[in-house]
């Protein structure tokens, strides 16, 4: 992990809300791990602003490490403001990363701004592996490849929340492992309906430093309030007090 | 590289330039220089282990970050079980050891419990906790009360003995005088800043 000042290698707009952000640093890609994130900042972003941004990896492809982004507040719209080219603090990766299964039956969940971490996922597990993925969004703007995709506006997919149909898929495929990511009432739910099958989320949160150091991003868990920048992103849903969040 | 040296209290340190307790770890020496400091100051550590409060705990405003972590630490025992080992392996400057406390008697006993163990430098104390003996308000508030407990303190160790003060006072320099005058050797300016932000669509504390 080192902190660098890089040029935006690409910067395309996805969606009406969406860029994709690609840097290119060989050491840092191969150093990389799915569940892991960057903490990136803007170098032309207001003074007034002094914390960088958690943004998970979304894609690993030889030397390019690259992030789907959604611009939702200020932070996030100097990003989208970037052309190739322009510098980006950036500092990583960090965090843990998602435990790589085999010859299992995997369901993945994403919701909201959840997609990134998961297609990494998906990209990293091995063919031995029959992979279920599920996507879900407000809109059709915010859905992105997988098998079944759900939104709120029935605007694309199935209409309804993605945790909509689980129970059912749960009781046909029998999974061995679940992967999620998404807004925090999402991951409560699900983690309720596949429980008692191994599940792993990702958890976003407020962060300051990234490295562990402050304990600002703390979610509370079994064995107290634990770090989601060091000590996650990636959880054992069953460790964390989902009625505390 | 030039002299930069200068002291503090009873130490010499190499650098003029110290890290502010709790916002810096030795996860940070990945990106710069031990040497650039002058000493490392650890996070506020308590006789007990403290849990902190609960989420959220940060809030960035144009005037800056709030912050309400609750000085979440492992507690005394843990930290001279493991983390100071860790530390001592780890640093190349010299160690000053970050506590507080919610009774007079709490501080003592942490600082008891530190004088047993070598390499460590000095001590910052930090005051701006509640005083669970007056009603909560903070240790570094009242010049009597500083001066008492900097004195206890101070007669426990031959260590350099920082006391770091609270700007939410109305006048510091009284407390300052108070700190000095209990046998502090050198003081810290400043513990954080009151603030506030409010969602003004729901009308509650951001923290």
């Amino acid at each position: 992990m080192q902190y660098k000042i890089l040029p935006v290698e690409k910067i395309e707009k996805i969606r009406t809300n969406y860029i994709q952000l690609t840097i290119k640093e060989e050491e840092w890609a191969s150093q990389c791990s799915p569940g892991n994130f960057f903490q990136i900042k803007a170098v032309i972003d207001s003074q007034n602003r002094r914390l960088f941004k958690p943004i998970s990896i979304y894609k690993v492809e030889e030397n390019y490490i690259s992030f789907l982004i959604k611009v939702i507040g200020e932070g996030t719209r100097a990003l989208a403001s970037l052309k190739s080219g322009d510098k980006l603090k950036i500092y990583g990766p960090l965090g843990n990363s998602f435990p790589l299964v085999q010859d299992s039956n995997i369901l993945l969940v994403s919701g909201g701004t959840g997609y990134p971490p998961l297609a990494y996922l998906k990209s990293k597990l091995d063919s031995s592996n029959n992979i279920l993925f599920l996507d879900g969004g407000a809109s059709k703007d915010d859905i992105f490849p997988c098998d079944y995709a759900y939104t709120i506006d029935g605007s694309f997919g199935i209409q309804g929340m993605v945790t909509k149909d689980i129970a059912e898929f749960v009781k046909k495929k029998s999974f061995d492992c679940v992967y999620s990511c998404g807004p925090i009432s999402m991951l409560k739910t699900l983690a309720q309906i596949v429980n008692p099958i191994p599940h792993y989320v990702s958890m976003e949160a407020y962060m300051a430093c990234g490295l562990g150091v402050c304990y600002g991003c703390v979610i509370p868990t079994k064995e107290g309030y634990k770090r989601v920048c060091y000590d996650g992103p990636i959880f054992e849903a069953e460790t964390i007090l989902w009625a505390e969040l | 590289m030039n002299d930069i040296s200068t002291c503090l209290g009873k130490i010499t340190l190499k650098s003029p330039i110290l890290n502010a307790s709790g916002t810096f770890g030795t996860e940070y020496f990945n990106f710069l220089e031990q040497e650039v400091q002058g000493a490392y100051v650890t996070k506020t550590i308590t006789l007990k282990p403290k849990e902190g409060n609960p989420s959220p705990r940060l809030y960035e405003t144009e005037a800056g970050l709030l912050n309400a972590i609750g000085l979440q630490n492992p507690g005394l025992k843990s930290f001279l079980n493991e983390d100071l080992f860790e530390l001592r392996d780890c640093l190349r400057i010299p160690l000053i050891v970050s506590f507080s406390g919610a009774t007079e008697d709490e501080f003592i006993r942490v600082m008891e419990g530190l004088e047993l163990h070598s390499g460590i430098y000095g001590y910052e104390i930090n005051i701006s906790c509640p005083n669970v003996e007056r009603e909560g308000i903070a240790f570094g508030t009242d010049p009597d009360v500083v001066f008492k407990l900097v004195e206890k303190l101070a007669k426990l160790t031959e260590r350099e003995l920082i006391v770091k003060l609270s700007p939410n006072v109305t006048d510091i320099a009284l407390i300052a005088q108070a700190a000095e005058a209990g046998g502090a050797t050198s003081i810290s300016l400043i513990n954080t800043l009151y603030g506030m932000a409010i969602d003004w669509e729901t009308g509650k504390s951001r923290l």
